[in-house]
């Protein structure tokens, strides 16, 4: 109502802008003729002021002088061969229709583009509204305007830790944990939980500095399983296949039987042995995995081109069993392909497919069955740190 | 409320804009007193209500409301209050709606200062500026609106491009779009002289402070945009022969030109035609110039041809604009009448020859810069014509005119005698001469061009003076009378001496800094030590500090100069947070004219850290000259005593303005 008013009020500015002179007109509608005039009069100073800077002869100036005469004159014998002006009515309709089509045009370009219902949205005012209205980002805004005036409020920042990194704000849940160790550096699996933020802000690149601190947690807490876990990501990020699979053995050999992470963590230890060259400790491994070379080339390439080269290496392996659906070794294979690479769909796709091809053979579909089952929806897939429900932000 | 009132008085500009393009044309055609005199009243309202939106607009940026993609796109919360405000122009919407805000301030500056121009005249100028703001305004609300809205407002905005994060840029954009927008109004009048087919000496008196007022902005806003780049950038270089550079340069260059030639039209009405094709290619070229960094066209042709909605929009501009004024200067330029005629020997005469080459040059730039585009889109390959083209090409059409330039002021009209203006610049010939001479004695290890440079720098500097030198008769007169002479002096006098005087203290910049620069390149680590030019820099180590919306890591280096006094130097590398978005901050120390600029590369493989150093003598004389160039307009346009006051009878009516006079 109040925005209908306003635009009413400048609607109205507009329409006098367009009036206003017809109230004026008539009264200065001085002879064109003036303006030459004085145009002479302007010129024939300025060369009465060049003769006195010797600019110009005496001469000279008389005949330019006499130039700008000649031109005067010119311009009042050609006088005014205009058609004559409008008269009064049709001048005022004019100017009428002009004065109705601005509000109309205005208004129907207006409704066609604007949103006149939608209010301002400030950030001023939308950090004033009741807490339990504001989404989750607005609570965030709000918590680092308090520790922006309170850095050293620890439990501050072990809130926001973790709601960073579901945020996918890696740099700075990085931020927030180096602030707890700062502050708090007795905190559990602290220095892990920092390494993790880091890996997860490189893009899954356990850096030097996250080594250091993995290993600054084990050396404190070595029962620290996701440290542990990470050390073991790391060694065989290094190329250190064979240390990879001495860690994942003991990381696995130490787990509860129902431990979330167990699945990925043999997944990536059967990995780490398929590269390392050693015997892995299924059966299933002894089926042709990536040759020597393709294993040199993995190693050699950067995080997202290995995962490019290994879903292409998938991708390869599904076209193939698409044209021979019998293959149970080739199906097995895909099968924990699909569970390392986290694909919960395709996997599912894969294990009915198999199914509906081997369908005579038992323990084959109960094979992938138990493949299917160990990728439930949503199963994390490596432990994470402590985690802070959101509600703590409400605090 | 706020963005959608702005909203609304954006399309109310519109709906005003609509009005004073037509009825001051309709009522300068028919002559109606009362139609013409709707003109000043409709592009004061125009005016009113651009700014009205920008202002919406701007206290959007300022609350950070997110609601309007705009804002969401290019503010954050957290940018400090400055560069929210300039973020209001530092992305494409707000910078446009910046565009037709000067346009519309400009012919809310004819409607008030502009009653000593005739009535039918103005009428038409309006409407030619109404026609040119329906275009952009209509560019606005169709393809780029800055109200477009976000419902609910994201929580935190995009923040601005990092590198547009600086005072330079707070101030550059709107200097440079009063210069690139006011060539409008030449524009405007060329138009409008052509409609009502008056086309004389006192055209070009009326026109000569708006083009003179577009000149001079555009200059500063040139220079800020040099001064920005070469310390925001870290390249350390002045110009880069960009083509958004040039985009600017070009109006320039073609400006200037018709600075000159209007003065040849005022005094001697020779040179119409030319004058207002050149009123016209001005224009165009700001409207190109707007149509290369706005389009994208730039950055790929291609890229352009996916997404063309805003360039084809800007491109139809141009073609209704110049297209049109074209035809309308083909239809009318056969039946004016030559003006007053002159020898080649003459001010008339230097004045062409200034033309032809400043001319020749835009065109030359012009063709630099859209040769790769043209490459681009009829065969694909990307090119990029660089500042080796620039160099060979523009430099030595620039050298002539440079010899000439302290002539030309020395002639008289219609015709001169070459002789004792040759005579009155002998004692400046040999100064240059002797100072080349010097340079080329002090400096055996350096080219011979460098000396001729600074010569020719000598003689444009010394020759500016030549005139008010002659004119006050200093040296053969009484010192007492001199002086009194030289407070005589028109002011356009001065303004002239200056503008040129500053072109050669630009040239002696660029000569020196070209010859002389001097550049390191060193891996540091902290407690080494490197050298540039005499000055000894010792790395200390790396300090990490967090600004409000940055975190930057500031290299602490002390400096010893030659002679022994130590200075401290803080070269910086900023991370923005928002864009996650890393800059350069190069530390500059001026020293004289000259500067000691540092700015910091990577981390090397070793950890030390890359620094780079340059030694730039005389490098501030660049924008110094252009200083000395903007206050030589300043000077001309404030020249009061040569106005053309409207007759004594109708004393009722206000004072007329009109700086008359004014020269470049």
């Amino acid at each position: 109502m109040v925005f209908w008013f306003a635009a009413a009020c400048l609607t109205l500015l507009a329409i006098l802008f367009v009036l206003m002179p017809l109230a004026r007109a008539g009264r200065d509608a001085a002879d064109p003729f003036e303006y030459d005039k004085a145009m002479f009069r302007a010129r024939r100073r300025e060369i009465e002021n060049d003769v006195a800077l010797g600019r110009i002869s005496g001469d000279a100036a008389k005949a330019a002088i006499a130039e700008e005469g000649r031109k005067l004159i010119a311009r009042a014998e050609q006088g005014a061969p205009r058609t004559g002006p409008l008269s009064l009515g049709a001048a005022r309709m004019l100017v009428l229709v002009a004065a109705l089509a601005v509000p109309l045009l205005a208004l129907g370009g207006y409704l066609y583009a604007g949103n006149p219902g939608l209010p301002d949205q400030r950030l001023a005012s939308r950090l004033d509204a009741s807490l339990a209205d504001q989404p989750i980002a607005e609570l965030i805004r709000r918590a680092e305007t308090h520790l922006a005036d309170n850095p050293d409020d620890v439990q501050g920042w072990k809130v926001l830790g973790p709601i960073y990194t579901r945020m996918g704000r890696y740099q700075e849940a990085v931020q927030a944990w180096s602030n707890v160790l700062r502050l708090a550096p007795e905190t559990p699996e602290i220095r892990s939980t920092l390494a993790i933020a880091m890996i997860a802000a490189s893009q899954g690149l356990i850096t030097e500095r996250a080594r250091a601190l993995l290993d600054a947690e084990v050396a404190d807490n070595p029962e620290s399983v996701q440290a542990n876990f990470y050390l073991a990501v790391a060694a065989g990020q290094q190329g250190d296949h064979a240390e990879a699979v001495r860690r994942w053995d003991r990381l696995i050999a130490g787990a509860e039987p129902q431990a979330p992470w167990l699945a990925t963590a043999r997944s990536l230890r059967a990995k780490a042995a398929g590269f390392a060259g050693l015997e892995a400790d299924t059966a299933a491994d002894t089926a042709p995995g990536p040759s020597r070379q393709q294993v040199e080339d993995a190693a050699a390439l950067s995080t997202d081109d290995r995962q490019a080269m290994i879903s292409g290496m998938v991708e390869r392996l599904s076209d193939r069993l698409a044209q021979s659906p019998t293959d149970k070794e080739g199906w097995k294979r895909l099968a924990r392909a699909y569970i390392v690479l986290g694909e919960r769909d395709r996997l599912a796709r894969a294990v009915e497919t198999a199914i509906a091809a081997n369908g005579d053979d038992a323990a084959f579909v109960g094979e992938m069955r138990a493949a299917l089952a160990q990728l439930p929806p949503h199963q994390q897939e490596a432990p994470s740190g402590p985690s802070n429900d959101t509600e703590e932000a409400r605090e | 409320m706020i963005n959608e009132l702005g909203h609304f008085a954006l399309v109310l500009a519109l709906a005003l804009a609509l009005v004073q393009g037509a009825l001051p044309a309709i009522g300068a055609a028919r002559g109606d007193n009362r139609l013409m005199a709707m003109g000043p009243s409709l592009a004061l309202g125009t005016f009113v209500f651009i700014a009205l939106a920008f202002g919406a607009l701007t206290a959007a940026y300022v609350t950070s409301d997110f609601s309007l993609v705009n804002v969401w796109e290019n503010s954050h919360s957290a940018k400090p209050m400055l560069f929210k405000v300039t973020g209001v122009w530092g992305n494409h919407e707000g910078s446009m709606l910046l565009w037709v805000l000067i346009l519309s301030l400009f012919g809310a500056m004819i409607a008030l200062f502009g009653s000593n121009i005739p009535p039918d005249l103005r009428a038409n100028v309006l409407s030619v500026q109404g026609w040119i703001a329906i275009a952009f305004l209509l560019f606005i609300l169709l393809t780029s609106n800055p109200f477009e809205r976000l419902d609910p407002a994201p929580f935190e905005g995009n923040d601005l491009n990092p590198v547009l994060q600086d005072i330079g840029l707070a101030i550059h954009p709107p200097m440079l779009y009063l210069g690139y927008v006011g060539f409008s109004v030449t524009f405007s009048f060329a138009a409008a002289a052509m409609i009502s087919g008056r086309i004389d000496s006192a055209w070009a008196r009326w026109v000569r402070p708006w083009a003179l007022a577009a000149w001079l902005f555009l200059t500063a806003g040139i220079a800020m945009g040099s001064y920005w780049a070469y310390y925001e950038l870290g390249w350390g270089g002045w110009w880069f022969w960009d083509p958004v550079e040039n985009a600017s340069f070009i109006p320039w260059l073609a400006g200037t030109a018709l600075l000159h030639s209007a003065l040849v039209m005022e005094k001697r009405e020779a040179l119409k035609i030319w004058t207002i094709l050149l009123a016209i290619i001005t224009f165009s070229m700001s409207l190109l110039g707007t149509f290369l960094v706005r389009s994208g066209v730039l950055t790929s042709v291609h890229a352009f041809a996916n997404d063309p909605e805003r360039g084809i929009f800007i491109l139809m501009i141009l073609i209704v604009f110049i297209g049109g004024s074209l035809t309308l200067f083909a239809i009318r330029a056969p039946a004016l009448k030559a003006g007053g005629l002159f020898q080649p020997i003459s001010r008339e005469g230097a004045l062409v020859f200034n033309n032809v080459f400043l001319a020749t040059a835009a065109a030359t730039v012009l063709t630099g810069t859209l040769y790769p585009l043209a490459m681009e889109a009829l065969t694909g390959a990307k090119i990029s014509v660089g500042a080796p083209f620039f160099n060979i090409t523009f430099g030595p059409l620039m050298i002539p005119l440079l010899l000439l330039m302290p002539l030309g002021p020395l002639l008289s009209w219609k015709r001169a005698d070459l002789y004792p203006a040759l005579q009155r610049l002998f004692w400046i010939a040999a100064l240059a001469l002797i100072v080349t001479l010097a340079v080329a004695a002090l400096t055996t290890d350096q080219p011979v061009l460098a000396a001729l440079g600074i010569g020719l720098a000598a003689w444009v500097m010394l020759g500016a003076f030549a005139e008010i030198w002659t004119r006050a008769g200093i040296g053969r007169t009484a010192p007492a009378t001199s002086l009194s002479r030289l407070g005589g002096l028109p002011r356009t006098l001065w303004g002239t001496a200056l503008g040129h005087f500053g072109i050669g203290v630009l040239l002696l910049g660029v000569v020196c800094v070209s010859a002389f620069e001097r550049e390191t390149v060193t891996e540091m680590q902290p407690g080494d030590t490197a050298s540039v030019a005499g000055y000894r820099f010792a790395f200390e180590g790396v300090l990490p500090v967090s600004g409000p919306n940055y975190s930057e890591q500031v290299a602490q280096l002390s400096v010893t100069s030659p002679w022994g006094n130590v200075f401290a130097m803080r070269p910086a590398k900023r991370i923005y947070q928002a864009r996650n978005m890393p800059t350069t901050e190069a530390a500059i120390e001026t020293i004289g004219f000259s500067q000691l600029y540092i700015s910091l590369g990577d981390v090397a493989a070793d950890g030390k850290l890359v620094v780079r150093a340059w030694w730039k003598p005389q490098v501030t004389l660049i924008w110094i000259g252009a200083i000395f160039m903007v206050l030589g307009g300043a000077v001309s346009l404030s020249d009061r005593r040569l106005r053309v006051g409207i007759a004594e009878r109708a004393k009722s009516r206000r004072k007329q303005a009109e700086p008359a006079d004014a020269s470049a």
